[in-house]
């Protein structure tokens, strides 16, 4: 899979995961986020969760994260699933919760 | 305490001097005031509220008259101050009741951050607590009043004080706010309901009190506990629908309704984590109070 060239050789981190608390229920796939930071509040599915803690741990570029998103949700490494990751990533950053440089 | 149970010539000369000191819930409050309309109505609501000693902590000085100024004597206006200071814009003096009780919500709401504060009425039956957070128009102080006018305890019409630790809510029954039609629908829905005199072209609308019940007063300070939350939404016409919502959505929407979430940061999220755990979450569509209160009513063990 080829990925677009605005979206290569950028590595995504989580800014302060430290401050990065979560509920869940075993009963429920939505799970909440919260951003002791800022106090954002999100409402998140599965995908978005998943997405956040991944880049939690690390420094990750998309294709990584997409590699592992589709191991995990038994999924194609596709253009949708790219650009699913790609709006989520862009989201998450414009809310300052993640950050994005250049590698 | 005493109640302030007291002659309204006395309430009026006490404002106008040292101040009516009330217990509400866990405050004691100071009021002083030169109008006649907050002489009046502080008698009508505030007759069951204890007195509060001359000698003990205030927690809140207010004070509501008229502003300095020619205008008083053409269109008279009242000003509401907290210890000196004005938060709000003058509003016409016939609204200087409301303007006493909007005011202080925000006093409670801007300073009492030992509670996570939620902008919603809390109700009890059987000592279990039922929490109705609501946007503004969604019914919840018309349902709240219709319940404690068929039994149910008020802790509060305007705010769930929950303390972040074990989740009881202290309650801090004040009279409840009426807009527009449910002014009629009130005093229409049962007996012994005791409504003020309404105020016309406030910002929302026509707003009248109902007086809250004295026995709802005198177990002010009977913390309970929670085990339900339902999100009023009145629909006219529609038929009574209660449905359980996850505790996910529960959530965020309980925290949009939150006055100091944000500022409690992560105990104000652990605490609100730990409400919807413990309490079912419903959405509640409806349009008749009877079948509504039926359904709430049926939650109650």
């Amino acid at each position: 899979m080829t990925l677009e060239p605005d979206i290569t050789g950028i590595l995504w981190r989580a800014n302060f995961p430290d401050f990065f608390l979560w509920a869940e229920w075993e009963d429920e796939e939505a799970s909440v986020f919260f951003h002791q930071g800022s106090g954002e509040t999100l409402l998140l599915n599965p995908l978005g969760a998943y997405l956040l803690k991944t880049i939690c741990s690390e420094g990750i570029s998309i294709e990584k994260l997409a590699h592992r998103t589709a191991r995990y949700f038994d999924l194609p490494v596709d253009k949708a699933l790219l650009g699913t990751i790609n709006m989520s990533l862009r989201t998450f950053e414009q809310k300052g919760l993640v950050l994005s440089s250049v590698s | 305490m005493k109640p302030l149970n007291l002659k309204q010539g006395k309430i009026a000369h006490l404002l106008r001097n040292d101040g009516v000191r009330i217990q509400i819930g866990p405050f004691a409050v100071s009021l002083r005031s030169r109008l006649r309309r907050v002489a009046e109505q502080i008698a009508f609501f505030y007759a069951d509220y204890p007195r509060v000693a001359e000698d003990a902590f205030v927690d809140f000085h207010i004070q509501i008259n008229n502003p300095t100024g020619l205008r008083h004597w053409i269109r008279p206006q009242a000003i509401f101050s907290f210890d000196g200071f004005a938060p709000f814009k003058p509003l016409p003096e016939d609204q200087a009741f409301a303007m006493f009780e909007w005011g202080l919500n925000w006093c409670i709401a801007t300073t009492a951050h030992q509670y996570l504060i939620v902008h919603a009425a809390v109700v009890a039956k059987n000592g279990q607590a039922v929490i109705l957070p609501g946007e503004p128009g969604a019914g919840k102080s018309t349902l709240c009043a219709a319940l404690v006018s068929r039994g149910w305890r008020l802790l509060s019409d305007e705010m769930a004080m929950i303390d972040p630790g074990g989740l009881s809510i202290t309650p801090v029954p004040r009279p409840i706010g009426l807009k527009n039609e449910s002014i009629a629908i009130m005093k229409n829905y049962a007996d012994g309901v005791q409504i003020g005199p309404p105020v016309t072209d406030t910002a929302k609308g026509t707003v009248a009190h109902m007086r809250p019940p004295a026995e709802s007063v005198a177990h002010a300070d009977s913390d309970a506990q929670p085990e339900h939350i339902i999100f009023p939404a009145y629909s006219a016409g529609a038929d009574t629908q209660l449905e359980r919502i996850e505790k996910a959505h529960g959530l965020t929407r309980i925290a949009e309704q939150s006055f100091n979430y944000h500022i409690l940061g992560r105990e104000g999220f652990e605490t609100l984590t730990r409400l919807v755990s413990r309490c079912p979450a419903f959405d509640l569509r409806y349009s008749q109070l009877d079948s509504a209160i039926a359904r709430i009513d049926a939650l109650i063990t």
